[in-house]
């Protein structure tokens, strides 16, 4: 059982950084965002192929890709969603479910349906207080904790990340505060591509590399990132972590391949009975 | 080339009517169903199940499954009754749409999992002579689109109706009115839900054989189209979408032809592209479709709360 | 005596139906204008047409001599034209200090003190409650923050949309007094107010809105001494002082 705890912990810290970037793009776009399995996807797919076909290191080709992923980010956004901009969330949330399909189906006509997998080193897994562990995972770890050190200074430190948290918190306010709304969805769209491609390649070492991989972590992200409170960063880290353990500790009692009931149950219960999540600030819409 | 013809109404009648069902749910009840693949996949495997495994004949197969994926829809509005913003509503129905994605996919045992269920019969089979049975379907097809149209346009007009519409417009007046009347919610979900289930049977009608690969989340693509591209609310339009969308994903089969080194996954995955691509422009460019949605003289509610 | 900031022929609103009506108005360097009115009468609907939140669909909104009506609400912060909405005026999910320091940066501020000297000083109590999340402070403080957030960067202008609403009348009387000590050091103030008494105490010129359109315009002391304006448009639930 604790090693289903800890896989759990894993699959839970994986999901950190995804569900960091669905909430504060939910805290600036104000709509969920459905395409961010498939741009993990994308991202992890353009490592694969730097990495797997051109022979550069994983970790080069990731902070490589990171910052061009979250340029193309912005440019996803001009193009997709600043048309959109002011229309209702449904809208937002049919075109990012458009944005998705295109995506995910990009990576599908490139690299097929076989999974791929990255090229790093095999290294035999450990144990540590009678859990199996492996390199990769310390790896996934150590990445996901930088980055988190990395965003909360961002977002508490910087002018950008201020405004940032300002914008979600009131984004009228902040325009007659002299915060350009464009320039700071555009920073967010940077960040959150950044840290969607570091996700994907966690993905990625974690398991295989395949068009639906993305995907199908989009349930599970949400379900961290409203548990958390949509709009809270630390609220995202905890309900990922939370989310994690506890769809892998019920597949102790449920059949693996329902692992979803466990973030779609808490999305219910959260909802009814705390929609604001256990940080987030109850947001009056309007 | 005619039965070609015959044999593609068929597909965007009963795709119009899923078309409608979505429109119902969310034009007229503000709930929008990204579900929609899930509940599709549950009608189209209750009828072939109720069918293969329980021996019932098509006619009350079709109305199984209508009653089940109504029932599924209520429990899932009962169940967030009280969430009043569109988009969390859709994030709920994503999930259960997953979820019931994945029981057809994982519970071998009954539904045979990626193999899939064969052999679903088509109405009065044996009855209707071989080679009239397509005009047979399709007039069939019609008849039930026909009748869906009439049914929820009735409802939309009614004070059912009105009601419903006015608790879309104003979340303030759901709160207002009280617990009995956002059961209208439930019922308009189950509703539309119910000719999900009758989509979903003449699905399995017409391909006469299902697996979970027919029902991925394009499906709430091609719906959604229908719906925009029709002007969301007004009914007839949705079906002029259903018509507009199926004819060029389905005529778009033909690419194949014509561009021959593509396999068949690449071009899967270029068509998925464009319905993507597609959606998006038509949100950027067709906000409102080509038709409107009639407005009642009276609606009631919403007129009497809106300005102070 | 400039004109720093007018407007001709106004018209703006929200949905179909213009709101304003055709608003003429100029607000003289260095004076207080508070404008009242009856409920819906459009005060609220002026103040966001001069602030940017709202497109001005005919007529020219003039500022520092220029035609803003193309600018956007940063640009006209920026350029000295600072505004306190009526609610949600401060940040709730970031510290007092945060809410200071973002508007510090954003209106143009660069390095240097969060607050003037001269107007840090009306503010005494902020710094004791820098750590303070902006949500969690009584409303008077809130009213307080979100004066001192427009006053980061010394603007022009400053625009406040019922700033003692809600407030107590003995915290209302020192917001006022604060307004007062504000403008004394060099800041045109417009103000809209339901407090009318208490505002036009300290104004220099009161105008009336009603239906959307300019009913009078005359300086304070005049309005307060009438007994007309007193019953239709001031203090409805005010004993004659």
């Amino acid at each position: 059982m604790l090693q289903t705890a800890f896989n759990g912990l894993i699959s839970g810290v994986i999901m950190t950084l995804p569900a960091l970037a669905v909430t504060l793009l939910f805290g600036v776009l104000k709509f969920p965002n459905f395409a961010v399995g498939a741009m993990m996807t994308c991202a992890a797919y353009l490592v694969f192929a730097l990495n797997a076909q051109l022979g550069w290191p994983l970790s080069a080709a990731t902070v490589l890709v990171a910052v061009a992923f979250g340029g193309a980010c912005i440019l996803l956004d001009q193009v997709t969603f600043r048309p959109l901009r002011g229309r209702g969330a449904i809208t937002l949330m049919v075109a990012s479910l458009g944005l998705g399909f295109i995506l995910e189906n990009f990576a599908r006509f490139a690299y097929g349906n076989t999974a791929r997998s990255f090229a790093i080193e095999l290294a035999r897994p450990f144990r540590f207080l009678d859990i199996r562990m492996n390199r990769e995972q310390m790896l996934t770890f150590a990445v996901s904790a930088a980055a988190m050190v990395a965003m909360w200074l961002l977002l508490t430190r910087t002018p950008v990340g201020r405004a940032m948290r300002a914008v979600a918190d009131n984004p009228q306010l902040a325009l007659v505060r002299g915060i350009e709304s464009e320039r700071i969805i555009r920073w967010t769209w940077f960040i959150t591509g950044m840290l969607l491609a570091v996700g994907g390649v966690l993905i990625g070492m974690d398991r295989a590399l395949e068009p639906p991989m993305g995907s199908n972590y989009v349930v599970g992200v949400f379900g961290a990132a409203i548990l958390g409170g949509l709009g809270s960063p630390f609220g995202a880290f905890v309900g990922a972590l939370l989310i994690g353990v506890a769809s892998e500790l019920s597949t102790l009692v449920m059949p693996p391949n329902y692992r979803i009931g466990i973030p779609l149950a808490a999305i219910a219960l959260v909802l009814v009975f705390r929609p604001q999540g256990l940080f987030g600030q109850p947001y009056i819409r309007k | 080339m005619i039965s070609f013809i015959v044999l593609l109404s068929i597909v965007v009648c009963f795709s119009a009517i899923l078309a409608l069902a979505l429109n119902f749910q969310w034009g007229l009840g503000g709930m929008v169903n990204f579900g929609l693949a899930g509940f599709y996949t549950l009608g189209a495997y209750t009828c072939a199940l109720l069918i293969l495994k329980g021996g019932a004949n098509t006619f009350f197969a079709t109305l199984g499954a209508m009653a089940i994926v109504a029932a599924a829809c209520a429990l899932t509005a009962f169940v967030t009754l009280r969430v009043a913003e569109e988009d969390y509503f859709a994030i709920v129905t994503l999930g259960v749409g997953e979820m019931l994605r994945l029981v057809s996919l994982n519970e071998d045992w009954l539904t045979k999992g990626a193999l899939g269920l064969s052999g679903i019969p088509r109405p009065l089979d044996g009855v209707i002579p071989h080679e009239i049975y397509v005009y047979f379907l399709l007039g069939l097809s019609i008849a039930l689109l026909l009748g869906t149209l009439w049914v929820l346009n009735v409802l939309a007009r009614s004070p059912f109706g009105r009601i419903v519409r006015a608790l879309r417009e104003d979340d303030v007046v759901a709160a207002t009115l009280g617990k009995n009347v956002l059961w209208a919610r439930v019922r308009v979900f189950a509703i539309g839900g119910a000719f999900i289930g009758l989509a979903g049977s003449l699905h399995a009608f017409y391909y006469q054989y299902i697996d979970p690969t027919q029902f991925t989340n394009i499906v709430i693509a091609y719906a959604f189209m229908a719906v925009i591209a029709g002007g969301r609310g007004a009914h007839a339009g949705a079906i002029l979408g259903a018509a507009v969308v199926m004819v060029l994903l389905e005529g778009s089969r033909f690419l194949k032809d014509v561009i021959p080194w593509l396999d068949s996954d690449r071009l899967a995955a270029i068509r998925i592209i464009i319905i993507g691509v597609g959606l998006i422009l038509l949100l950027i460019f067709r906000p409102q479709g080509f038709l409107r949605e009639h407005r009642l003289q009276v609606d009631l509610a919403a007129a009497t709360m809106r300005r102070p | 005596m400039s004109t720093v900031l007018s407007t001709n022929g106004l018209h703006s609103g929200y949905g179909a139906g213009d709101i304003l009506k055709g608003i003429d108005l100029a607000l003289d360097e260095g004076r207080i204008l508070t404008l009242i009115g009856p409920n819906g009468s459009g005060k609220s609907t002026l103040v966001k047409t001069l602030a940017g939140l709202l497109e001005a669909r005919q007529g020219d909104v003039l500022f520092a001599g220029e035609r803003v009506n193309g600018w956007s609400p940063p640009r006209r912060v920026k350029g000295g034209l600072a505004y306190v909405p009526q609610e949600y005026n401060v940040f709730r999910n970031l510290t007092v200090l945060e809410n200071l320091r973002i508007s510090h940066e954003f209106m143009g501020g660069g390095r240097g003190e969060l607050l003037p000297a001269d107007l840090a000083a009306l503010f005494p109590d902020l710094p004791s409650r820098y750590a303070t999340l902006a949500g969690n402070l009584s409303g008077g403080e809130r009213q307080m923050l979100a004066l001192a957030c427009a006053l980061t960067v010394r603007p022009k202008v400053l625009m406040l949309d019922e700033i003692s609403a809600g407030l107590s009348p003995l915290l209302g009387n020192a917001i006022f007094k604060t307004v007062k000590s504000i403008n004394a050091r060099g800041v045109t103030v417009l103000m809209v107010e339901q407090n009318a008494i208490e505002a036009l105490g300290i104004s220099d010129v009161c105008m009336v809105l009603a239906g959307g359109r300019v009913r009078f315009c005359a300086p304070a002391s005049e309005v307060l001494g009438r007994d007309d304006l007193h019953s239709l448009y001031l203090g409805d639930t005010r004993d004659t002082a």
